[in-house]
């Protein structure tokens, strides 16, 4: 039996928030301590959970399909022989994470359930012109239930991941049968079917069972959390078939499909976006951004930097570890990211050490470019990450007249990023937050708008990125990012907020106690100093990938 | 140029077909009356962002026109660009969102958004991360004027071009429960085609069903299906994933169940030529295509109405990124410049703030909006003899009273057409006693004839607040006291 006091659990998982940090930490939970077989992992006094009596069973929403996992699911379930439409609805809301699957954003409405029912016609109208290329039988001129049957049994089955129940098979007969019975010919009845099945919600959504208990999760549901995970689209053949083994409720062939899947170059589009949406690297656009920083950068340029920036998230991800994202002097370039960074240009894409940036991902020009202003660096944006993100602290939100506040203190005539930060932390609704973001991000000062390395701000007015701050409870005094990231790249804070990102990513909703087992899991790898593709496969292998718990 | 639609057209979606798009062809039976009808009621809403340009404290405002009374000729230097419709608007000060004040400024933009239209509490996640819980007043609106519920209750139209690398995000507008709304593209020939189709010769016959006609004639009968496939899945799940499903089920349903209506659409009824419209950049990213591709979404939206394609539709001026307003700084030397548009509203607080000029002169392309369209809907004649801005109420509105201290109170409100609401007769302006949005979209819902006494969360602040604390504001006491609604304004 596991019991915890969850007030102590959210104290700890905030605890780099504390006290001495009053006014910035959010709300903390007031939940009463708890006694359940089906609780989560208990809190030990030394902040780490007691995960030797598992399994941990998680909680997981019913969502609808991205618009990449859609497109890559019709790709898939069609062998290429049908094209996805653009019609399909896409996310409309904010993420509460970051991380673009949640449920929250594929909500459906009056406008997007006519938009899934022309989007699944265009499917099964692309499909109808090759449909004998996978269904063969569809060439005989006697083609009939029999042949529709297989169509459902196999390319239906892929669309849903699973073999179908009866009721299933029936619902689609039907409808098969209806467009015959109404003087449709057999493609035009398939293609009544294909826009039957994509409509229905075993396509639409990935779901699972109820666990009002915990449960383990079915082989199939397995296959799904990691095809989704890792390829952001249905499993594959193989995955299927260790699906209908029974097989993957093994952690060690779960670890060993992981491990195959992460490989595949299909992979790269789940890793892209984790990196991407955890950083908050977005591609730059060159006309958002003042001309003279860097003249003549232009969408060439741009492209490249965003290039540059996911082969180092893609290779460091499968072949290095969190310290290196975190501390690697490695920027990919062609001709255009050479010219940006002043380097010799390679023939083709390729890593080289470029000078004055030894911070991995956060002194990729990239995510310098995403965390700064139209004409000028931000010190906010940059430490906003750092904090909120890479360390998870818990950083509140302004106070409501926190800029009336500021906006009464005078600013000296062009002010450095430290002056803002002076004025901004003289203010003492400001100081609370202020005092945490502003000295991790004003040591990237030497980076302006475009990510570009730099001397001086525009004024001539010298730059000063050294500063202060606390990594693990420890006081951490740097000159500049170069000697604050190796601190912030071993500390187990950021190693363990690392494996909550992570959770955060592959369960498409905010994280809770009841992960906290796969969060550490993955902490720990990081933390110390494993490869960083073992943390991202631990996911998989950890009881969230094989147990589940309606809390 | 525009192509008048022939009134066959009107009878092609009728039956099985009424579940097609595009609209025009999609929901019949249509029909038009010379004269002596009852001409429908429409609402148009318009909201930009960021609320005044200038902080309202300290006497800096330069949006309000100052006391109550007959508005002045030039209005305001804000509103300038309405001189030539003054007699046909009532412009509001002391209009507050008290629910976005319950959340604190926890949401940042996000709650502003998905708060001033729904006045309904949002599910707080963050800085500009909220997710709403409850339907928009233009979906509530729609839904209660519509000529069937084959009709979209309210359509969202982009007042400004999306470009490749980003989309249209208001995040203001809602369906039942916090469901995405209708939105139409932002690109204007987009809509034409979505809404009106492409306009086909009466005399030259059908040809033969295709593969697309077929699946069109059948989808009755799939969605059916479908929706044995919702019934039979939901019976594995939890509630919450039940719910969800539910609710899109609920959508399928009413789809299949739709009625067809009489529509009534009015002879101004043209669909615009797209061969006629000028091309502009694809790209967008400081509104560079806004001065051509703006004037056209609002033709859409008056045809819109026009067509009774639907009755309340949104003209949106999204914050999806940084405009440079080249309408009204055509020349390059002339072009607001400084950092950004969302940067200058913060770093501009007073008259004499080096950026108050710029800003005030930006914000004309707003109001030059706002009486292109009214002007426009003047022109056309409605079913009942009258004039369409007789039977259409405006509501222009922001997300924010002033956006630089992301102020909740003294949101800037005015309204346009439907004159016989107004029982104070229009071309003036109106000090509401801290009135709420809430209460606004409560006498909007009984301006078009129902009865409404609330819209969005009741009760008080504190029955609402989320534990951020409840300051007052600049001579404005609040507390949990506070009630959400506080009566009708008097107009």
């Amino acid at each position: 039996m596991r019991t915890t006091d969850r007030r102590l659990t959210h104290a700890v998982a905030h605890l780099l928030c504390a006290a001495a940090l009053t006014g910035c930490v959010g709300a903390i939970g007031d939940d009463q301590a708890t006694d359940d077989p089906d609780g989560p992992p208990q809190l030990l006094p030394n902040g780490r959970y007691d995960c030797s009596e598992g399994p941990f069973p998680v909680a997981s929403e019913a969502r609808r399909l991205s618009v990449v996992e859609y497109e890559n699911a019709i790709r898939d379930v069609f062998d290429g022989a049908a094209a996805p439409s653009p019609r399909y609805p896409s996310s409309y809301g904010a993420s509460a994470t970051g991380y673009s699957t949640e449920a929250s954003l594929y909500l459906v409405g009056e406008q997007s359930v006519q938009d899934l029912m022309v989007a699944a016609e265009d499917v099964a109208e692309s499909l109808a012109g090759s449909l004998t290329t996978v269904l063969p039988c569809a060439a005989d001129a006697a083609a009939d239930e029999d042949c529709a049957l297989s169509f459902i049994d196999t390319r239906i089955a892929r669309a849903y991941r699973r073999p179908l129940a009866s009721d299933e098979v029936e619902s689609l007969l039907a409808t098969y049968q209806g467009g015959r019975d109404s003087g449709a010919s057999f493609n035009e009845a398939i293609a009544m079917v294909t826009a039957h099945a994509l409509q229905s919600p075993q396509f639409l959504y990935v779901t699972e069972a109820a666990a009002p208990s915990a449960r383990p999760l079915d082989d199939y549901e397995i296959a799904s959390r990691l095809s989704f995970y890792l390829w952001e689209t249905i499993p594959d053949e193989a995955l299927l078939a260790k699906a209908a083994n029974g097989e993957l409720s093994d952690p060690e062939v779960r670890r060993a499909e992981a491990e195959r899947m992460l490989a595949d170059p299909r992979a790269d589009v789940a890793l892209r976006r984790f990196f991407r949406e955890w950083s908050g690297s977005t591609d730059v656009t060159p006309s958002n951004k003042d001309p003279d920083i860097v003249p003549g950068f232009d969408d060439a340029d741009a492209q490249s930097m965003a290039e540059s920036f996911d082969r180092f998230t893609l290779e460091t991800a499968r072949n290095g570890t969190f310290q290196e994202l975190l501390t690697s002097g490695q920027v990919w370039v062609d001709a255009n990211m050479a010219s940006f960074l002043g380097v010799d240009a390679p023939a083709e894409w390729a890593p080289v050490t470029a000078p004055g940036r030894s911070g991995g991902i956060l002194t990729q020009p990239l995510f310098l470019a995403s965390t700064a202003h139209r004409a000028d660096s931000s010190y906010v944006f940059r430490g906003r990450f750092i904090e909120k993100r890479l360390m998870c602290r818990d950083i509140g939100a302004p106070p409501p007249d926190a800029q009336t506040a500021f906006e009464a203190l005078p600013l000296p005539e062009d002010p450095t990023g430290k002056d803002k930060s002076a004025t901004v932390n003289s203010v003492a609704q400001c100081t609370g937050c202020h005092q945490l973001l502003d000295p991790v991000g004003l040591a990237f000062e030497g980076f302006g708008a475009l990510g570009e390395s730099r001397q001086s701000y525009a004024s001539g007015k010298p730059i000063d990125p050294s500063g202060t701050t606390t990594v693990d409870g420890e006081s951490v005094s740097f000159e500049s990012y170069a000697d604050m990231l190796p601190a912030i790249a071993e500390a187990d804070a950021t190693a363990q907020c690392f494996g909550r990102q992570v959770v955060r990513f592959a369960m498409s909703r905010p994280d809770s106690e009841y992960d906290g087992c796969a969060a550490q899991s993955i902490g720990d790898l990081v933390a110390g100093g494993m490869p960083l593709a073992d943390a991202i496969v631990e996911m998989a292998v950890s009881d969230s990938f094989a147990y589940r718990l309606d809390y | 140029m525009s192509k008048r639609i022939d009134r066959r057209r009107f009878l092609l979606g009728a039956g099985g077909a009424a579940l097609a798009l595009p609209m025009l062809e999609a929901f019949a039976p249509r029909t038009s009356f010379a004269g002596g009808v009852t001409a429908p009621k429409r609402v148009i809403f318009l909201q930009h962002m960021h609320g005044r340009p200038l902080n309202p404290e300290n006497n800096q405002d330069n949006w309000s026109p100052g006391a109550a009374g007959a508005l002045p000729t030039t209005i305001s230097p804000a509103l300038a660009a309405l001189a030539p419709i003054r007699n046909k608007i009532v412009t509001i000060d002391g209009i507050d969102n008290l629910v976005r004040h319950a959340t604190g400024d926890s949401g940042g933009h996000g709650s502003a958004g998905t708060t001033s239209m729904t006045c309904a509490v949002p599910i707080v996640n963050g800085t500009d991360n909220e997710s709403a819980t409850a339907a928009s007043i233009d979906y509530e609106v729609g839904k209660r004027i519509r000529a069937s519920d084959s009709m979209p209750a309210s359509i969202v139209f982009p007042a400004q071009l999306a470009g490749p690398d980003w989309r249209y995000g208001g995040y203001s507008f809602f369906g039942p429960d916090g469901a995405p709304p209708f939105i139409a593209s932002s690109r204007p020939e987009e809509v034409v085609a979505a809404l009106f189709g492409s306009v086909q010769d009466p005399d030259v016959p059908p040809a033969a069903p295709s593969l697309h006609d077929r699946l069109v004639g059948r989808r009755k009968d799939i969605l059916s299906g479908v929706a044995k496939d919702f019934s039979s899945l939901r019976k594995k799940l939890n509630a919450a994933d039940r719910d969800r499903l539910d609710k899109h089920a609920a959508f399928i349903e009413a789809m299949q169940n739709a009625s067809t209506g009489p529509t009534l659409p009015t002879d101004g009824c043209n669909v615009p030529d797209v061969t006629t419209f000028p091309s502009y950049p694809e790209d967008n990213p400081r509104g560079e295509s806004d001065a051509i591709t703006t004037p056209l979404q609002i033709e859409n939206v008056v045809q819109m109405l026009a067509c009774d394609i639907a009755r309340v539709g949104v003209l949106h001026f999204h914050a999806g990124y940084d405009p440079l307003f080249p309408s009204e700084f055509p020349s390059p030397d002339q072009a607001l410049l400084d950092s950004n548009w969302h940067a200058m509203i913060h770093e501009t607080w007073a008259a004499s703030d080096p950026n108050a000029s710029t800003l005030t002169k930006a914000f004309q392309y707003f109001g030059k909006s706002f009486t292109q369209l009214v002007q426009r809907l003047d022109e056309i004649d409605d079913l009942d003899g009258n004039k369409m801005l007789d039977n259409t109420l405006i509501v222009w509105v922001s997300d924010m009273g002033y956006g630089s201290g992301h102020y909740d109170y003294d949101i800037p409100v005015v309204l346009a057409g439907m004159p016989s609401a107004f029982a104070n007769g229009q071309g003036r302006h109106v000090v509401a006693n801290r009135r709420t949005l809430g209460d606004l979209y409560a006498q909007v819902l009984r301006m078009v004839g129902e009865t409404d006494t609330t819209f969005g969360a009741t009760g008080t602040l504190g029955d609402i607040a989320l534990g951020s604390d409840l300051v007052s504001w600049s001579g404005i006491d609040i507390s949990a006291s506070s009630p959400l609604h506080r009566g009708a304004i008097d107009l």
